[in-house]
């Protein structure tokens, strides 16, 4: 029977032969600092794809966040203004009698009926109007970036907002009427809760539960419990409990041992989401940053790693895709950019795994909350 | 978003895009602006409905949209008749299979599926398990097709018998098929339920799952989802709560409790002390780290030592019982005992997990030990003819240790070196499952040494990369992990009986992970890579420490160096030369 092979390094030129990194790929040692640059910042004018129009915020957070882990976010210093302005233009606002407080928290874009004045729409007030948990996340997470303070947050309206998202069983829907539920929201409400310090929205043993039921038999998580584990929810289910700080509690020695395994054999070169699937560059961020989380990510080969990452820029517009010889995308740019952050590459800032900003970032964050507990 | 392969074009083709998108954002915003303005009306009518399915076909991630065909068709159902309803609702099924055959992994599409299959009139199930076999068909690792499955199969109470059976066609037709093996794994328990197994299934349908399996991976041995599939059928359970070593050292009137798993003694968890039948009361419990969230180590201090507090009522007595009970949410969890002697400085007493050849591994009954053993003996076959695969080694090593790892000591760790070599992405993987195992090994070892307390440990020249397990080892006094590969030192704060440490030459470039040890005289750290004052700022937590070893590190060999290390270790015997 003929026999398959499953090792990509091999196909990526990565290794010649002998087993050995190979020596004359093209991409393999430079990376395009400058014109990711670029990327970045066409992606903050022009949205690549209509699709995209009711996530903005999120691709302008990919823009952002890319940018700062670049270094270069001075690049866009005389737009910094602005484009805040434009994010809190995204809040939905807490009404007079306090009625919508569930509905709070941040949309994705000016739509439906929304003016595109980021003033106006600071002030506009439409009844049926609600956050996206998704949204709020990457709303508040490009703020932080940005060096705002988050004082035009209303705090306790979010906070509101993400607690009448949360289901029986302890998951989380993204909108108040409505949508599907998994680990992808579970991990939005908590990087919001932790980042507005302020953990009063969520029931953290439910979300607890809910986030070990849907372990499988692998040993890693799926989005909901009796799904297939894969790479994308198990980082979100790794985040969770890092930041609730359950991540040795929640889970036994040989669930953390079984769960590690998982994740270190997601490494084909590059790393994949799911077992029998192909090296994916966003996968550098999902399963490095679970594996850092779970103190690992020293066991993994960097050099294949660091090499598939780079295979996959583009050198003529910059940005990264999800393999070599496609277009580049802003989320797998980022996270490509995210992974090589993970694993100390030179010109790329340090990142804080379990929010997905730079340490940076998370140090003004830090701050902020040392500020809120003096009372300021 | 997803992989778009880059394509050429000319000029003309360009500004003919261009145009064609220029059209599409007009419709797209008189769309969207139109759509707008009747919700606001409360105009919840058909028009909506093809509003909102034009902007869908383009964009189906506009969960808003879907969420107003739900109002829509729940304000319809007010006025129209079941057979017009039914229509509308068969239109619309029709519409999400001809987006989802656009976009197959849209979470808002499937989810209004859900929606619509639960509000019509009269639902077909069955052709919707038949449309699910049709996705399946062309992507069968999609996740999201095999989660709207499960829901058909729950409305339409398909037997999980007959699901079994449809997992198993797939993986008939195709034995790669992780999602199957997957949906296999969450059937079985329900089919085959017995709660007294580890895996919750009965060990007959465990065993022919074994066989399964095994055709699975001897007709294609480098496919990765029969090996998962047999890693969890050979998981073990979890070990029951139980104590594993009580510590009494009553100059300092400590004690000293570490249980199997952890606990967070304070909220429903209390620890409960007895001394010879009365109570303490007051005692307040600290993890080994000196705070309060869970951990496997307690520690209380007395304020009044009980030996002497009887010697004010009673006689002083020789030796006294102390009982130790954990209980949760009002029930007892365990209990363990131990005798006092006043004699004694330190009391100490450990239990081991009892029934098992290693505390380890699992309970096995004689046919699955058969079962596995003869699965050995098949994959030790396979692994001469497939001298490269991985897989193999992997599994044989496993099921070396599950049946009897004393036995295969050798043969393990020779096959783990050979792993390092042939999966040399996971060397550092495997170098760490080597120490976990050598450990293993050794506390076997001490476990079956029923007649003295092992004290002293010592595993120089293994290749230790990290010590595993240290919560087992807290009535250690004497520890040497000389001449291995250890690049911290965290978790050793569980060595609460620990007085002599040797790690030298080892790869440590911080002390970080010995804190709070209330033993801990003398640590040999010769030869490491310390380069600084601040990496051995830690032992500052280690109250008794009276001598340290730093002979052949950078942080020696500057005068500033030394000063720093005095200043902040006052009172500690600081060696910088080999001892011959």
């Amino acid at each position: 029977m003929a026999f398959k092979k499953r090792d990509k390094a091999g196909q990526y030129g990565l290794i010649n032969q002998t087993g050995t990194p190979s020596t004359h790929s093209k991409h393999r040692d430079e990376f395009y600092h400058k014109k990711h640059a670029v990327f970045f910042k066409r992606v903050l004018h022009v949205l690549p794809s209509q699709q995209l129009d009711t996530h903005r915020i999120s691709v302008a957070y990919f823009a952002i966040s890319g940018l700062d882990l670049l270094g270069s976010l001075s690049d866009i210093e005389d737009e910094k203004e602005n484009i805040i302005d434009w994010i809190y233009s995204l809040q939905i606002q807490p009404n007079e009698s306090g009625t919508n407080l569930d509905q709070c928290g941040f949309r994705g874009c000016p739509m439906l009926g929304h003016s595109y004045d980021t003033q106006k729409a600071q002030k506009q007030q439409i009844p049926q109007d609600s956050s996206n948990i998704a949204m709020t996340y990457t709303s508040l997470a490009s703020l932080l970036i940005l060096g705002d303070d988050l004082s035009r947050v209303h705090k306790k309206a979010v906070i509101q907002g993400v607690k009448s998202l949360q289901q029986a069983d302890g998951s989380f829907v993204s909108v108040l009427e409505g949508s599907e539920y998994d680990m992808r929201f579970v991990y939005c409400a908590c990087c919001i809760s932790h980042m507005l310090n302020d953990w009063s929205g969520i029931d953290v043993e439910k979300a607890v539960s809910y986030i070990v039921q849907s372990l499988s038999y692998e040993g890693a998580f799926g989005q909901r419990p009796y799904n297939e584990a894969h790479g994308g929810s198990t980082f979100c289910a790794v985040g969770s409990l890092f930041l609730m700080d359950r991540l040795h509690v929640a889970l036994s020695e040989s669930q953390l041992t079984a769960l590690r395994r998982w994740l270190l054999r997601r490494q084909d070169a590059g790393f994949t989401g799911r077992p029998n699937k192909d090296a994916d560059t966003c996968y550098s961020f999902w399963v490095g940053a679970a594996l850092e989380m779970l103190g690992v990510l020293d066991l993994t080969d960097v050099t294949f790693n660091r090499s598939f990452v780079l295979s996959a820029q583009s050198p003529i517009t910059g940005g990264f895709s999800k393999y070599p010889n496609h277009s580049p995308d802003p989320l797998h740019s980022y996270l490509g950019l995210a992974g090589l952050a993970l694993i100390g590459e030179p010109s790329v800032s340090p990142i804080f795994p379990a929010l997905n900003i730079s340490q940076r970032a998370y140090d003004h964050l830090m701050n902020l909350h040392r500020q809120w507990e003096d009372g300021h | 978003m997803h992989g778009r392969l880059k394509v050429k074009s000319t000029a003309e083709q360009q500004e003919a895009k261009r145009k064609e998108r220029e059209k599409k954002l007009q419709i797209y915003n008189a769309a969207t602006s139109k759509i707008f303005s009747k919700k606001k009306d409360g105009e919840l009518d058909e028009e909506l409905l093809h509003l909102c399915g034009e902007v869908l076909a383009a964009n189906p991630d506009f969960y808003t949209l879907w969420n107003y065909r739900k109002e829509v068709f729940l304000e319809l159902r007010k006025s129209k008749s079941p057979t017009e309803l039914q229509n509308l609702f068969l239109a619309e099924l029709f519409f999400l299979e001809s987006c989802l055959r656009m976009n197959p992994k849209s979470y808002g599409t499937w989810h209004h599926r859900c929606f619509v299959m639960d509000t019509m009139p009269d639902p077909d199930w069955l052709r919707e398990l038949e449309l699910c076999n049709q996705f399946l068909k062309y992507d069968e690792r999609n996740f999201h097709c095999w989660d709207y499955r499960r829901f058909i199969v729950k409305r339409a109470n398909v037997s999980p018998e007959a699901e079994l059976d449809f997992s198993m066609s797939k993986i008939s037709n195709n034995f790669s098929n992780y999602s199957s093996w997957h949906y296999r794994s969450k059937l079985l328990p329900l089919i085959h339920p017995d709660s007294g197994q580890p895996m919750g299934v009965s060990e007959d349908a465990l065993l022919k799952e074994y066989e399964l399996v095994q055709n699975g991976f001897f007709t294609d041995p480098d496919d990765q989802s029969n090996w998962f599939y047999h890693r969890w059928l050979m998981g073990r359970g979890e070990l029951k709560q139980a104590v594993n070593s009580v510590s009494v050292f009553q100059p300092e009137g400590r004690i000293s409790v570490s249980f199997l798993r952890h606990v967070q003694v304070g909220k429903s968890a209390s620890i409960s002390l007895e001394c010879d039948g009365s109570p303490l009361k007051n005692i307040k419990w600290l993890n080994h780290e000196n705070k309060e969230g869970h951990s496997t180590l307690w520690i209380t201090f007395f304020l009044f030592i009980p030996f002497r507090l009887i010697g004010v009522i009673l006689p002083i007595a020789e030796s006294w019982t102390l009982d130790v009970q954990l209980v949760i949410n009002n029930l007892s969890v365990c209990s363990a005992q131990i005798q006092v002697l006043a004699e004694e400085k330190n009391s100490r007493k450990r239990w081991v997990p009892s029934g098992l050849s290693s505390r380890f591994s699992q309970e096995m009954s004689s046919v699955k030990a058969e079962t596995l053993q003869q699965e050995l003996e098949a994959i030790t076959q396979l692994m001469e003819v497939e001298t490269d695969n991985k897989w193999a080694v992997l599994t044989a090593v496993l099921l070396m240790k599950a049946l009897d790892p004393q036995k295969h000591e050798a043969e393990i760790m020779v096959n783990l070196d050979k792993l390092q070599a042939l999966d040399f992405k996971r060397v550092e993987y495997y170098k760490d499952l080597r120490s976990r195992f050598i450990v293993e090994a050794a506390i076997d070892a001490m476990d079956r040494e029923s007649s003295s307390l092992a004290t002293t440990l010592s595993l120089p020249h293994r290749g230790l990369t990290k010590l595993y397990h240290s919560e087992l080892l807290t009535l250690l006094t004497s520890l040497n992990l000389s001449d291995n590969q250890l690049r911290d030192v965290r978790q050793f704060g569980f060595l609460q009986s620990l007085r002599e440490l040797d790690l030298s030459n080892n790869c440590l470039t911080t002390c970080h992970g010995l804190q709070n040890l209330p033993c801990l005289e003398k640590v040999v750290l010769s030869n490491n890579q310390l380069s600084s004052p601040e990496s051995l700022a830690t032992l500052q937590t280690c109250p008794y420490l009276k001598q340290l070893h730093l002979v052949g590190n950078p942080v020696v060999e500057q005068e500033a160096g030394l000063e720093g290390i005095k200043e902040i270790l006052p009172g500690v015997e600081i060696i910088t030369q080999s001892s011959s």
